[in-house]
């Protein structure tokens, strides 16, 4: 965790000024290397995996909740439990361009049937645990040395897949240029697996997730 | 919250092995209050199996349980989750270890815990039938199935999150061998009691918040 104190500031100040970390390219040869480290970071599909998630919320609000998330072709699948196994949500993200709706809520129990909150969620989960679609818009470094490949997968969105020089791991999503969610990746991150993951939503509704893995398969 | 303490209240009545030839002490409500009535200390642990569609493996919670009668409560989840509910004399605390330190959890809505803890009282008499919550039904074992009390939830808000809870008797008198929760269509959480002890003393500080 320290090392994600140590990045944040200096990543919220670039997001206040309300433009893009610029990127310097890299050497040539280094492209299609860092590009595949970036991927790496993501686990490869289909795949679950359990979670315990302590969740820092507005006002000073803990809670601990445990979380299982899968991928399969029907889509991303995330289900919250409560310490005695009680589901409090369960939601699909469907693939683009699937039939029906995007999301599908198949159960969600106050406080989490909030309308927000499914959507919210399912992003998430998604900047932590999916790979962008398709090959990154650019490659190349942040003014700090560090690595990045930028994905736009969605026309007012970035992603930025940052590679630290010090060997940490964040994926950054920037909306209308603001900094809107910041994950770091700890651990070895086997498989793409990390053994703790933080989410950070910056901002007065902000809240911070930090994420144990429990098991995978 | 509430809901969270759906389990909690037949857990109240926990575990045992040792039994007796004579014939079974749940045969009524009047029997399980008068059985109810002698356990006056539980200490146990268990293990939570938590079935999902999406995971080919349960999710395996471990916890720790004490009880004390008149209404003393200690539920501690131990792993994965490290969460801690503890009750002495009316005063209920939930906290959540975070970063090696017991924090309160601060989402649990304990006015609504003391409501149903209002109700456990009533269940560790054995009184079931005067629940305000639950309408219970005493099934014999049949068909493979052990005797259990069934619980279905009044408020039909309640029985969105929890469709019906079986309480599954032992054959020490006043005692559950086990818990099932059921959600519609949700599938179902085990929690199975084991290595109880019976009637020895707690002492104060098994009811408090850990000293840190």
């Amino acid at each position: 965790m320290t090392r994600t104190c140590c990045l944040s500031p200096l990543l919220l100040l670039a997001a206040s000024c309300a433009h893009l970390p610029s990127l310097s390219p890299l050497p040539e040869d280094a492209t299609a290397a860092t590009t595949a480290r970036c991927q790496q970071v993501f686990p490869r599909q289909p795949w679950h995996a359990t979670h315990t998630i302590f969740a820092t919320l507005p006002f000073g609000q803990n809670s601990e909740l445990l979380g299982v998330t899968a991928t399969s072709p029907e889509g991303l699948h995330a289900v919250l439990l409560s310490p005695e196994g009680l589901t409090l949500f369960d939601g699909v993200q469907r693939r683009q361009g699937a039939a029906g709706p995007p999301l599908v809520v198949k159960r969600a129990v106050p406080p989490f049937d909030q309308p927000a909150f499914a959507a919210s969620l399912m992003a998430d989960v998604g900047s932590a645990f999916l790979a962008p679609p398709g090959a990154p818009l650019a490659v190349g470094r942040y003014a700090s040395g560090d690595s990045v490949c930028r994905w736009s997968p969605l026309a007012n969105e970035t992603t930025d897949v940052v590679l630290g020089v010090a060997g940490t791991k964040m994926v950054l999503t920037f909306r209308n240029l603001h900094l809107v969610r910041q994950v770091a990746l700890v651990g070895s991150g086997d498989d793409g697996f990390f053994t703790e993951v933080s989410l950070t939503v910056p901002g007065a509704g902000g809240y911070t997730l930090e994420m144990r893995l429990v098991d995978r398969e | 919250m509430a809901w969270r303490f759906a389990f909690v209240l037949a857990v109240c009545l926990a575990t045992s092995s040792a039994a007796s030839a004579a014939e079974p002490w749940y045969q009524d409500w009047d029997g399980i209050r008068k059985a109810a009535a002698r356990v006056n200390t539980i200490e146990t642990t268990f293990v939570q199996t938590r079935t999902l569609k999406i995971l080919a493996k349960p999710l395996v919670s471990r916890g720790v349980m004490a009880y004390r009668r008149p209404n003393d409560l200690r539920w501690e989840y131990k792993s994965p989750l490290e969460t801690l509910l503890v009750v002495r004399a009316g005063n209920v605390q939930r906290l959540v270890k975070h970063a090696g330190k017991w924090v309160t959890d601060a989402s649990a809505k304990l006015e609504a815990m003391k409501v149903v803890l209002g109700e456990i009282n009533l269940w560790l008499e054995g009184d079931f039938s005067s629940s305000r919550t639950f309408r219970p039904v005493l099934r014999p074992a049949a068909a493979g199935q052990p005797a259990h009390v069934e619980l279905v939830p009044i408020d039909p808000s309640l029985a969105k999150i929890v469709s019906r809870i079986a309480i599954i008797f032992a054959e020490r008198p006043g005692t559950v061998s086990a818990i099932d929760i059921y959600e519609e269509n949700e599938g179902v959480t085990h929690i199975a009691f084991d290595n109880p002890r019976f009637g020895g003393a707690i002492p104060d500080e098994r009811f408090d918040p850990p000293r840190q």
